[in-house]
């Protein structure tokens, strides 16, 4: 079935002629109750097989562990890549605004030890200030 | 071209600030705690299906951790009181629409991210 766009959000009144329900498309009611679902989940907390997981994992000598400091670092380079695209900037473009070479960019983007803390902010700070282009980018 | 996720945008910015506090520039000095990650949270964190937002939550929450594990984790209590199996200090957090499984050894200062589901 398709639904007219005029009939999103469409109101059901009730018997005292107030809105009683609306009327949702299909993936945004997914959406809703999507974003309603970890709630209860939170307050459940992790499941006995996870917890089960947890403990094998802790057990087993052979776990390998790394440095949040490294993973962190990791996460925050991919979060500039990601935003870096969704401006639509290349790499070269962001290299022209820091400065830089874009081989530099690039191994700043892929090499978690090839950034500094000083630069990571400065970038951040530029990419903020980006405005939106309707333009595709690429690496 | 969508349009820029300013949610993604104000992450960053966070943490950001969260990694600017200190006021060395050493990488080392993010965590003031030794906090580590096991290869099976890493590994979920990085997997496929995982956002870039869902990822900073993650980082988020290990920033959190290291300032209070325990105001930003809750105990995993055992669910049979005469097996208490588990070890102390397990404990769990939230981040995103995931939960994170966490070992706080007080003795060692040391927060160790076990898993995730």
């Amino acid at each position: 079935m398709t639904t007219s766009p005029d009939l999103n959000h469409a109101p059901v009144l009730g018997p005292d002629g107030k809105t009683a329900y609306r009327l949702v498309p299909a993936d945004e009611y997914a959406r809703l109750t999507r974003a309603a679902r970890p709630r209860s989940r939170a307050r459940a907390g992790p499941s006995d097989a996870a917890v089960a997981d947890a403990l094998s994992i802790l057990a087993d000598p052979a776990t390998t562990w790394h440095d949040a400091n490294d993973v962190v670092f990791d996460i925050v380079r991919r979060g500039l890549k990601q935003v870096r695209r969704e401006l639509g900037l290349t790499q070269a473009e962001l290299g022209k605004l820091l400065r830089l070479p874009q081989p530099r960019v690039s191994r700043i983007e892929n090499n978690p030890d090839a950034i500094s803390l000083r630069l990571l902010k400065r970038i951040a700070r530029i990419l903020a200030k980006q405005p939106t282009r309707s333009g595709g980018s690429s690496d | 071209m969508p349009r820029p996720d300013r949610k993604l945008l104000q992450q960053v910015e966070s943490l950001f600030e969260w990694l600017t506090r200190p006021r060395t520039q050493k990488r080392r000095a993010i965590f003031t705690r030794d906090v580590r990650v096991s290869e099976q949270a890493r590994s979920f964190v990085f997997g496929a299906g995982r956002t870039t937002a869902e990822q900073q939550a993650f980082a988020e929450l290990l920033l959190k951790l290291d300032s209070d594990p325990t105001r930003y984790s809750q105990p995993i209590l055992p669910r049979d009181p005469a097996n208490p199996s588990l070890p102390p200090g397990l404990r769990w957090a939230r981040f995103g629409n995931y939960n994170a499984i966490l070992l706080w050894d007080l003795s060692r200062n040391r927060i160790s991210i076990i898993n995730c589901e």
